[in-house]
């Protein structure tokens, strides 16, 4: 299929139109249940990377009251579903974001907030700043805008809620699992030697 | 400060802590819960603004300037356009003056407001925060039908202010002043005369009074210690000299003082407000006529200027080299001072619980803080 | 008897996650907004059941979170939950108000157990602050039971309450109700003695390395724990309960009492909840002792 031409896209929508290629709803009832119980409580982790930590206070106070969805904040990565990165990333705070990542318990999802995480934003030429957080971080949710609006905000997170009920797409602690190599590769470039450690690294560790 | 003793804990608070001001973190060396030693941890903010500014044209440096500190932008939009203005020699018109105070005080009475809720929120008194950040939205709802934006406001540029005021703007300001005016009484019973908030604030966080001055400390600090320093009394700007205003300042130099002070502050600022809208020039043109984009071109000096923000004396240095971009800008705001000198000292031989308590109170704003 | 037995703790688990789910909506009240369904607690202990676990810290680490769960447990069962009924009444004709107090503190020791061997250092401070507060949220409340066991002549909670008829407890002898009462609002753990796990100053605290399942049964816990703790409250003070819906009144004022307290005042530290709670309640409570 030429995939450059304006026929080749038509003939591409039409393929992601049609049911028949979708991606199929799988769920099993038990499984329904279990992920709507997941997009019901939501425990998050909000990490005031950046300027986007601004806008956190609104919407978990009384204009905005993201708790009616069952969005609540957590002060432990150990409890919570949900990482914000809100707003750029320097290198020294992303490595920070990483290992908070990995120390929460699956199923896990990440929200980036702000154009700084989609392609680097205001700070497209900064030295210090990562420009595209999917490259270190299986990121389910973008909400653009700089910043975005608190609406903005509760729309991601009930667009996010509708992902998990209806296994709408692959959710990212999956992909960090299964492409891994990609993940750590990236996230060397970075750091280097000072990767946080790998999982058998940890395990090993631990043995000791 | 390196403690080696092997009776200390050490952690770290922050930089993903909810009882931390911002994404910075603070290395303490613990004995039991006592503080031992503390260190500041900076660097996960750092975007390199003052390099970044050196590559962009005037328009280009106005729109990221007022990202170097995000809980009140306005005080670096006003320093940008000040320097840029006292460089180029462009004075800008009575009215666009007004305008400009009447969004500097709007932007300090928002960042009080949010500042209430660190601070309450900091000691668990979560209600505080609920109440005082609706209330910052309110203003934000103002300032989001003034500019077009809640937080970031693009709106104070060399040469005036980008848009003129929309129709009843002003009288819908004068409704909010007096319903605010009415909240700072349910601030007072539920917050700063709270019998709990008074046990945890009175005599904790006490700044050396002689120390104050010498070592350069700014804005509450200062007037907790019952010095009257303000930078729009002392050096007036805009048309600070032609309203009436108070400073007020506290004796106990307390994170108590320093509430005090805060709230005072709040009041003072209602009432510019009041002055603002009752002597508003309703002529005069917003902007004045600048030179084209790529031939605004600043000359070969330096200047600094300085504004008081929510949090103490901000001021910029900036230096043109006769072409289109800007030579140097330095940033000097309140939070580094802050938040080395003064916070590792106040913090030694203090509780763990008191750290949140006492940061918030000195108004540190990291991302300011590292530019 | 095992299915009274079940059928308190069923009740208890239910009421317990509804109060809590009430807990959040009345604070949200309080703070001007509405705040979530009254099931969300419902929602969040069974979405944590269903997460993965993936530390580990030893099966010690694991048993702390159990043995908090079976001293919620046993609390409950030996606290009658009516006034004069055969039913709802589990073991508490073989125990009595001593035991009870006992009881109540194997939760803060489950979780030092717990605590202790996962080695965060929030957690292992969060339990210090517990235990040391556990020190004056005792005093009082064991002042005002020895009154009320001196009053009554038994350590029989069933015996206590029925001698209520007269006039409840809290009526009678008003300062040893107020001593226990603010003993009793730093056991439910609000402000402003929540120092155990304020998350400004120690993360969550005992629960900063809980996770997945065994956070689940640490909020189940919490939830059973603090209706036991109403339900003694209720039979103490206020005479017990007559059906089921007076009992739900009763315990429903008292949790009130709690929130709105709770939301006005700030946190101490650790030292100033310790000291108020030896000097304020205490002194109350023995006064209170006195003129018994």
């Amino acid at each position: 299929m030429p995939e450059n031409t304006q026929e080749g896209f038509i003939d591409q929508q039409k393929v992601l139109d049609n049911e028949e290629y979708s991606i199929k709803n799988t769920q099993s009832i038990i499984q329904k249940a279990v992920d709507w119980f997941r997009a019901r409580s939501m425990f998050v982790l909000a990490y005031g990377t950046g300027c986007g930590a601004i806008e956190m206070p609104p919407i978990f106070t009384s204009r905005y009251d993201i708790e009616r969805l069952g969005v609540v904040g957590v002060a432990t990565p150990r409890q919570a579903d949900i990482l914000i990165v809100s707003g750029y990333c320097s290198y020294k705070t992303l490595k920070r974001v990483i290992r908070s990542y990995e120390q929460m318990n699956e199923p896990k999802y990440v929200i980036g907030l702000g154009s700084c995480t989609i392609n680097g934003g205001m700070y497209w030429d900064s030295y210090n700043t990562i420009k595209k957080l999917d490259e270190y971080l299986p990121v389910d949710m973008y909400i653009n805008g700089c910043m975005p609006r608190p609406e903005a905000l509760i729309e991601g997170f009930v667009k996010l809620q509708d992902n998990i009920r209806n296994a709408k797409s692959e959710a990212g602690y999956i992909q960090y699992r299964e492409n891994n190599a990609f993940y750590r590769a990236n996230q060397e470039k970075i750091f280097g030697k000072n990767t946080t450690p790998t999982f058998e690294e940890n395990f090993a560790g631990m043995n000791q | 400060m390196e403690n080696n003793d092997n009776r200390l804990i050490k952690i770290y608070h922050g930089p993903q802590h909810p009882g931390i001001t911002g994404n910075m973190s603070m290395e303490l060396d613990l004995l039991g819960e006592t503080i031992k030693g503390a260190r500041t941890h900076v660097g996960y903010l750092h975007r390199g603004f003052e390099k970044l500014i050196e590559r962009r044209t005037i328009i280009q440096a106005f729109t990221i300037v007022c990202r170097i500190c995000v809980p009140e932008p306005d005080p670096n939009e006003e320093n940008f356009a000040r320097a840029v203005e006292g460089l180029a020699g462009i004075e800008i018109s009575q009215r666009a003056k007004y305008i400009r105070v009447m969004v500097l005080e709007m932007a300090r009475l928002a960042a009080q407001m949010l500042w209430m809720g660190g601070q309450s929120g900091s000691i668990g008194l979560g209600v505080v925060g609920q109440w005082s950040v609706y209330d910052r939205d309110l203003i934000l709802d103002l300032f989001e039908e003034l500019t077009g934006g809640r937080v970031y406001h693009m709106y104070i540029y060399p040469g005036g202010v980008r848009r003129e005021l929309p129709n009843g703007f002003l009288e819908k300001l004068a409704q909010l002043l007096d319903y605010l005016e009415g909240r700072l009484l349910a601030y007072d019973s539920i917050f700063f005369e709270n019998s709990t908030f008074k046990k945890r604030a009175i005599g904790v966080g006490v700044v050396n009074r002689d120390e104050a001055l010498k070592n350069g400390y700014v804005g509450q600090v200062l007037r907790g210690c019952g010095i009257e320093r303000d930078v729009r009394r002392d050096n007036p700007y805009l048309v600070y000299d032609k309203l009436d205003f108070e400073i007020p300042t506290y004796e106990g130099c307390d994170v108590y003082s320093r509430a005090l002070v805060r709230r005072g502050e709040m009041v003072e600022s209602i009432k510019i407000l009041r002055q603002v809208i009752a002597q508003m020039p309703s002529e005069g043109a917003i902007m004045q006529k600048l030179p084209k984009h790529r031939k605004f071109k600043l000359p070969k000096e330096d200047i600094y200027v300085a504004t008081e923000s929510a949090r103490g004396e901000f001021g910029y240095y900036m230096a043109g080299d006769g072409s289109e971009f800007i030579r140097r800008m330095q940033v000097k705001g309140p939070s580094l001072i802050h938040g080395f000198t003064l916070l590792e000292n106040l913090l030694v031989d203090e509780e763990l619980s008191n750290v949140a308590l006492i940061m918030n109170s000195l108004g540190i704003c990291p991302p300011e803080m590292e530019r | 008897m095992f299915l009274d037995s079940l059928a308190m703790i069923a009740l208890a688990y239910i009421f317990g996650f509804l109060y809590y789910g009430l807990y959040r909506n009345i604070s949200a009240r309080v703070h001007g907004r509405f705040g979530p369904s009254l099931a969300q607690s419902f929602f969040d202990s069974i979405k944590l059941f269903l997460k993965e676990n993936s530390t580990n810290f030893g099966w010690m680490f694991y048993a702390g979170p159990i043995i908090m769960m079976i001293g919620a447990i046993t609390t409950l069962l030996f606290i009658p939950y009516l006034n004069g009924s055969e039913h709802l009444v589990g073991l508490s004709q073989y125990g009595n108000l001593i035991l009870v107090l006992y009881l109540m503190v194997l939760e803060p020791l489950g979780n030092a157990m717990g605590i202790g061997s996962n080695g965060n250092p929030f957690g292992v401070m969060g339990i210090t602050r517990g235990l040391t507060r556990l020190i004056g949220l005792e005093l009082p409340f064991y002042i005002a039971a020895i009154g009320l066991m001196i009053a009554n002549h038994s350590a029989d909670i069933g015996v206590i309450m029925t001698n209520q008829s007269e006039g409840y407890n809290a009526f009678t002898h008003p300062l040893l109700f107020i001593g226990a009462f603010i003993s009793f609002l730093g056991f439910m753990g609000k402000s402003p003695f929540d120092v155990v796990g304020a998350p400004q100053e120690v993360y969550s605290g005992p629960a900063t390395e809980f996770s997945g399942k065994f956070f689940a049964i640490a909020l189940s816990q919490s939830a059973i724990f603090s209706f036991a703790k109403l339900l003694l409250m209720v039979n103490l003070f206020l005479g017990g309960a007559q059906s089921l819906v007076e009992l739900v009144a009763k315990t429903f004022v008292l949790f009130l009492v709690a929130v709105l307290v709770g939301n006005v005042y700030a946190r101490f530290t650790t030292a100033q909840s310790v000291e108020f709670l030896v000097r304020v309640p205490t002194g109350i409570a023995l006064v209170g002792l006195l003129f018994v």
